[in-house]
């Protein structure tokens, strides 16, 4: 594809100016998402370097470490010399035109839906599991969290993601709620792990892993309700940003 | 009701409780031990066992679960990898249908998939499997399973120092709830029948709900609990339950 013809709101949006901080990881993970998202398209031209770098107001060498990282990721192409330049290249997971589609294709108002049945379920589990959760269970879910951590893939991560959330459901006794999360996981966390752009870093979610982990296994109900709802707040927000995004392009 | 009365009432209970195990784990080690004599039988025509063969296990299985409706969700045998020549995961399991009919357990047998049943770390296999022990996990919610609240018991099969896998009951767990309540007066104190980890079985007080967790602090010491031990000979992991009375 041209590298002219994709442009208006979706290029516009990712090349804005950064305001969380001039990393080069902001950096790589804004234009990694709207290459995997396909507001850029598959082989569209990037601005130079020096353009880039201006539109978004950040330094040349923090871009430069940026699309580095987006090379090793396979989403940026670097070719030299005349007609050179840098090209988006889009993640070729076969699953991700589903689920950008699928993504498209939802409204807010569905993702809003879902987000409060998940606040509920997954708030309520973690209550219920820092009150009924025994040693078994927490060793489990330390387990799983080691396996999310060491998780490479997109699918390795969405499973151990899962799994961790199934798994507190189950901590909390309850073979309802369990049903409910698995039913729950099974509708967004595809959605959650898209290939390059993840609704919550990975570093990140095993963060909030940890955090969640930590009020259950000191019996802190409120704080373990606390922390799987903004956990599920966070992740279901940045659908509604992809969204949005996608949507509007 | 005298506090002897009381005494007896819970020793009651606490047998019925250990007759359901002592009945379950011997039916289990009959049906271990056909598993060793089919593997056997094939050993000695110089080839491993095919999982067709395991039908021959049917006719017992069928005969349990028609026995025991309410009681009993599903049994069977769990096979080791280097088992079965046509298999290396796999599970001749049958399940109790509400309505009355027995149906085969259909389990992804793709490790690659996200529904894998991946009952090769479960506890009740991983634990008979390092140790030879018997055990019994529960209760717990078995949403890879039945998604019941559910308590398994196995039993491993072995032919000498090989080991075959395991053969495994699923009890529901609500069983034991009405097991309890009709061996104790609704008037008698509170009490509950708490696993190796502190977990409550079954109970007959609101206080203290099935799947919760009990301290120490929350039994009543002028009431010594009643101990559900090891049925039959050897060691039994997950054993010994107590059966409790609570701090009004």
């Amino acid at each position: 594809m041209d590298g002219d013809t994709v442009s208006g709101a979706a290029r516009h949006a990712a090349f804005a100016p950064l305001e969380d901080g001039g990393r080069a990881e902001v950096v790589a993970r804004r234009l990694g998402e709207a290459i995997a998202l396909g507001l850029l398209a598959d082989g569209e031209q990037l601005p130079s370097e020096p353009e880039l770098a201006a539109q978004l107001r950040v330094a040349t060498v923090t871009l430069r470490e940026a699309l580095s990282t987006l090379r090793h990721d396979g989403l940026v192409e670097t070719r030299r010399g005349r007609g050179g330049g840098s090209f988006a290249r889009s993640p070729t997971e076969a699953s991700m035109d589903r689920l950008r589609t699928t993504l498209r294709e939802l409204s807010v108002h569905e993702l809003r839906e879902i987000a409060d049945q998940h606040l509920a379920i997954s708030g309520v589990a973690a209550l219920l599991a820092a009150e009924r959760a025994d040693d078994g269970d927490i060793a489990a879910l330390h387990g799983l969290i080691e396996r999310l951590e060491a998780a490479s893939t997109p699918g390795d991560r969405r499973r151990a993601d899962a799994r961790f959330h199934i798994e507190i459901a189950a901590a909390a006794q309850s073979s309802r709620l369990t049903r409910q999360e698995i039913d729950l996981q099974a509708e967004v966390s595809e959605l959650l792990w898209m290939p390059s752009s993840e609704a919550i870093p990975h570093r990140e979610a095993v963060a909030d892993h940890r955090e969640i982990l930590r009020a259950i296994e000191s019996g802190d109900t409120a704080l373990a309700r606390s922390a799987a709802e903004r956990h599920v707040t966070r992740g279901i927000e940045r659908l509604i940003e992809f969204h949005l995004r996608l949507a509007s392009a | 009701m005298t506090t002897d009365a009381r005494r007896a009432e819970i020793r009651t209970a606490a047998d019925r409780v250990a007759t359901v195990l002592d009945d379950a784990f011997a039916w289990l080690a009959r049906l271990a031990d056909r598993l060793r004599a089919l593997h056997e039988h094939a050993l000695s025509e110089q080839r491993a066992l095919r999982s067709g063969e395991l039908t021959a296990l049917r006719e017992p299985i069928f005969a349990r679960l028609r026995e025991q409706p309410a009681l009993i969700a599903g049994t069977g045998v769990i096979l080791a990898e280097d088992v079965l020549a046509d298999r290396a995961h796999w599970l001749e399991w049958w399940q109790n249908e509400p309505d009355g009919r027995l149906t085969f357990l259909e389990v992804d047998h793709n490790p690659a998939s996200v529904a894998y049943y991946d009952y090769a770390s479960a506890a009740w296999f991983a634990l008979p499997r390092r140790t030879g022990s018997r055990v019994v996990v529960g209760p717990y919610v078995d949403y890879s399973g039945t998604d019941e609240y559910m308590l398994t018991l196995a039993h491993p099969a072995h032919s000498g120092q090989r080991f075959l896998g395991v053969a495994a009951t699923d009890i529901r767990a609500d069983v034991f709830e009405s097991l309890l309540l009709r061996a104790l007066a609704g008037t008698g104190p509170p009490a509950a029948l708490v696993n190796a980890k502190g977990r409550v079985v079954a109970s007959n007080t609101p206080h203290k709900i099935t799947g919760s967790l009990v301290t120490d602090a929350e039994l009543d010491r002028d009431w010594p609990g009643v101990t559900v031990a090891a049925p039959g000979a050897g060691e039994c992991a997950g054993l010994p339950w107590r059966l409790s009375v609570l701090r009004g």
